[in-house]
């Protein structure tokens, strides 16, 4: 009997993981779904990503922009329709800023007295450190733009960005059966690119 | 990876030493000093992101507003297709066709493309990845061949490697994906070491140093991969990260504070803007197209 009750806890333990494994199995290539602006003259990007999301999930992904390239990023789940327009994201860059710390030590001085006696005090040692740290700056939040579920930029260097996907709470609801009964949503986050307007001369 | 790392834990100096006074009672009162010292807080490689890797696609689409000259001799063959015998060459190479491929359609030349095309195809049926690049992209392809189509000829090449790295993702088969990438990227790197020589600050000589970014997601993107030979060689890529890295010995302003700042274009299209662009030294140009070039050519021998 203990040893059934065992396996009963043991099988629903494993069952979420092997549940989340079969949903990432089935999420693959869920960017191939979502709509591309190739009219406008985009290409498919490689850093798109696709995968298994709960409702609240967050996920990010590191990206590399070049120089002169325009990129299009924008978020679709086709498996869950109920969750179009509802998806939140952030474009952030890691920046090294730097802040002064200050630290009062005491140190030994060495004085000569009215007498000439030499004295030995201790004396403030002010310590100044530049401490450099890298810190997130929000470069991009569709939340101020209406949650647009688009967005395009450029950027003045080649750079690393992380694009930060938040998957909604649908406020109770169940999520349509996007994948095989289970609670997770397929999401795809599809990067494109085209290069960008060249202006001044070319050497 | 590490190194990188280890490198940036590690880089803390002093500035200087400044004395708040230099009154002639110095001696007899008691003075507070000022010391700076400056320091660079570590960086932290945090597993919960996904560490994405530009295509050869991508960095050609960038070029193709240099005036580079096409040249066709640092094309890998494609004679040597045929001898490639095991998994690991063949992944490798296909790697490489496919960065040759993106390089050649970027610059309008249909002859080479053709030809890169079979190899890829006769390389994708080895590595049984022929289902990913099916028949109707090599008739698109054909198409646009015979009618000098280079637009769409580079946009298929990007969805050819874009269908093969999907369907490997899709597979499961983070092996053969590992070696396709490393054998593109360095590829890709080698052929824009070839463009052209050293000229400080041209938009190749930029290309090339952004590409220490590209060799950092790289790193992280393989760092699962198991495969001996693959361990290998991209243990072979951190003499290329050495070498990156020494801007960081050499820059004099390398702590400066990143201003960031965000600018809309004549078109309306937001643009990302503050820092400074990679730079390389002719030094660094140098160590590298010899480098690039030594695992170029063990890679294209099959070794």
């Amino acid at each position: 009997m203990n040893r059934i009750n065992f396996l009963t806890i043991i099988f629903l333990m494993v069952m979420p993981l092997i549940d989340f494994a079969q949903s990432q199995k089935e999420c693959y290539n869920t960017v191939s779904f979502c709509p591309t602006e190739r009219k406008e003259g985009f290409t498919k990007n490689m850093q798109s990503l696709s995968g298994a999301f709960e409702q609240g999930d967050t996920s990010i992904v590191q990206i590399i922009v070049y120089k002169n390239m325009e990129y299009r990023v924008s978020v679709c789940s086709p498996s869950n329709p109920e969750l179009e327009g509802k998806f939140q994201f952030k474009i952030a860059e890691d920046v090294k800023k730097g802040v002064w710390e200050e630290n009062t030590i005491y140190v030994d001085s060495t004085y000569e007295d009215e007498n000439f006696d030499e004295k030995t005090v201790k004396v403030p040692k002010l310590q100044r450190k530049r401490v450099y740290q890298t810190l997130e700056e929000i470069r991009y939040d569709n939340a101020d733009y209406e949650m647009s579920q688009e967005f395009v930029f450029t950027s003045n260097k080649t750079r690393k960005l992380k694009v930060k996907v938040y998957v909604p709470n649908s406020d109770g609801e169940e999520m349509s059966s996007g994948l095989s009964g289970s609670s997770y949503a397929c999401v795809g986050l599809l990067i494109e690119h085209q290069p960008g307007i060249v202006t001044g001369f070319n050497r | 990876m590490k190194s990188l790392f280890t490198n940036l834990f590690l880089m803390s100096f002093v500035l200087g030493v400044t004395s708040c006074s230099s009154s002639s009672d110095e001696n007899n009162s008691p003075e507070a000093v000022q010391e700076l010292t400056e320091e660079l807080v570590e960086e932290k490689l945090n597993d919960n992101i996904f560490y994405q890797v530009p295509t050869p696609n991508e960095l050609f689409a960038v070029l193709k507003n240099s005036n580079a000259d096409f040249n066709k001799e640092i094309l890998n063959d494609v004679s040597n297709s045929g001898k490639y015998l095991t998994k690991y060459s063949k992944a490798l190479n296909f790697g490489v066709y496919t960065a040759d491929l993106a390089y050649a359609t970027s610059q309008g030349s249909f002859e080479d493309a053709a030809s890169l095309f079979d190899a890829i195809k006769s390389l994708s049926k080895d590595l049984e990845i022929e289902n990913a690049i099916d028949q109707i992209i090599f008739e698109r392809l054909k198409f646009n061949l015979e009618n000098a189509n280079a637009d769409s000829l580079f946009y298929l090449s990007n969805e050819t490697y874009y269908n093969a790295f999907s369907y490997l993702e899709e597979n499961g088969r983070q092996d053969v994906l590992g070696m396709i990438v490393v054998g593109g990227w360095i590829e890709g790197l080698n052929i824009i070491l070839n463009l052209e020589p050293y000229i400080e600050d041209s938009e190749i000589c930029q290309r090339i140093a952004d590409q220490k970014l590209t060799l950092e997601n790289l790193l992280v993107f393989t760092s699962n991969v198991q495969n001996d030979k693959l361990v290998d060689l991209i243990s072979d890529l951190s003499k290329i990260e050495e070498v990156f890295n020494q801007e960081l010995e050499n820059s004099s302003d390398e702590l400066n504070d990143a201003e960031v700042s965000n600018l809309t274009n004549e078109d309306g299209v937001m643009v990302f803007g503050g820092g400074e662009s990679a730079s390389l030294s002719n030094s660094q140009f140098d160590q590298l197209k010899s480098i690039v070039m030594d695992l170029r050519t063990s890679i294209i021998e099959g070794n």
